[in-house]
């Protein structure tokens, strides 16, 4: 890809990976899921799930699955508030760009 | 490489962060690895670069989590950036040295003038002296090549003159007077000439010269 990806979209993308899941979802299917969107490397999202989880706009829980348990991670309250106003903040910038993309008329 | 060393690099390169961190962060890539399955072990570790990568992330990570809106890094530079300083103040660090260098260079070429300015003194005073001395040569010759030249130039019209009256008279005589006269109104045409030449070359060129010198010595501190 050749634009580059900001703290604040890396945020707003994982949290809507997270949020599809009510269940919540784990670390390895977070990573799989955002990098169909985005090329971001493995090591990426760690510090990146870390942050959000103290910032508490995900939750951790632990769950056994095939004998070990693993980290699930679900969206709080917080986050969904967040992520409605990262999706807010996205529509109006994104329509801005295509604006001047597709040659519309000045304002 | 294996899952193994990767793992135990990771935690040696954690070591000075807080034990709790530590666990959390190798727990999320034991998991990671365990959820990619074996088959895909070589793939996950060549995606995710060295453990000194790895870890530079973590850390930073831990770093912005402090102050919470770290401005709008792309996830690539982060990476870039924490290979190069594990934390942030490496650079300031780097930025500090050279001024205080720089200060201490001034003040040292300060000192050096103030104590060298006996020696500096005497060695002006020898560049003027010989400035003079060249510029009063060039001028004295200007002066004496003009003289030259107007003398014989005049003697020689003289002679070619008395020769031409008296030819009728003493007719040899007065064709070697008239011949000799010519001869040196030539060598007069040729002093003039020379004279003219050091005035309009040589004495701006000597100009020029000093001024191309004056720049080299003293023009980096006017710049």
């Amino acid at each position: 890809m050749v634009f580059n990806t900001g703290a604040a979209l890396l945020d707003a993308i994982v949290l809507a990976v997270v949020s599809r899941e009510p269940e919540g979802t784990y670390g390895y299917r977070i990573t799989q899921d955002v990098r169909q969107v985005l090329e971001v490397s493995e090591s990426t999202l760690y510090p990146v799930l870390r942050r959000l989880q103290k910032d508490e706009m995900l939750f951790v829980y632990d769950r056994e699955c095939a004998g070990r348990n693993r980290r699930y991670y679900q969206i709080t309250p917080t986050g969904q508030e967040k992520l409605r106003e990262y999706v807010r903040e996205w529509k109006i910038y994104s329509e801005k760009i295509s604006g001047i993309f597709e040659g519309g008329s000045r304002q | 490489m294996n899952k193994e060393s990767f793992m135990q690099e990771l935690a040696r390169l954690l070591g000075d962060i807080s034990p709790q961190e530590r666990q959390e962060a190798l727990n999320f890539y034991e998991e990671y690895f365990h959820d990619a399955g074996p088959e895909k072990e070589q793939e996950v570790l060549k995606e995710l670069g060295s453990s000194m990568q790895v870890a530079a992330k973590i850390k930073e990570g831990l770093d912005a989590t402090v102050g919470v809106e770290n401005g709008p890094q792309t996830a690539e530079n982060s990476a870039a950036q924490g290979m190069q300083n594990n934390s942030g103040y490496t650079a300031y660090t780097e930025q500090e040295p050279p001024k205080k260098h720089s200060v201490w260079k001034t003040i040292g070429l300060v000192l050096l003038i103030i104590c060298a300015s006996p020696l500096l003194l005497a060695f002006a005073s020898v560049v003027l002296s010989l400035l003079i001395a060249w510029f009063s040569v060039l001028i004295s010759l200007i002066a004496a090549f003009g003289a030259a030249a107007l003398t014989c130039v005049l003697c020689g019209i003289a002679f070619v003159v008395m020769g031409f009256t008296c030819m009728f008279s003493f007719p040899y005589v007065c064709l070697i007077m008239a011949g000799s006269g010519l001869i040196c109104t030539g060598i007069g045409i040729l002093f003039m000439m020379l004279t003219v030449w050091m005035c309009a070359y040589a004495l701006p060129g000597c100009c020029r010269g000093i001024a191309w010198v004056w720049r080299k010595i003293f023009g980096k501190k006017q710049a």
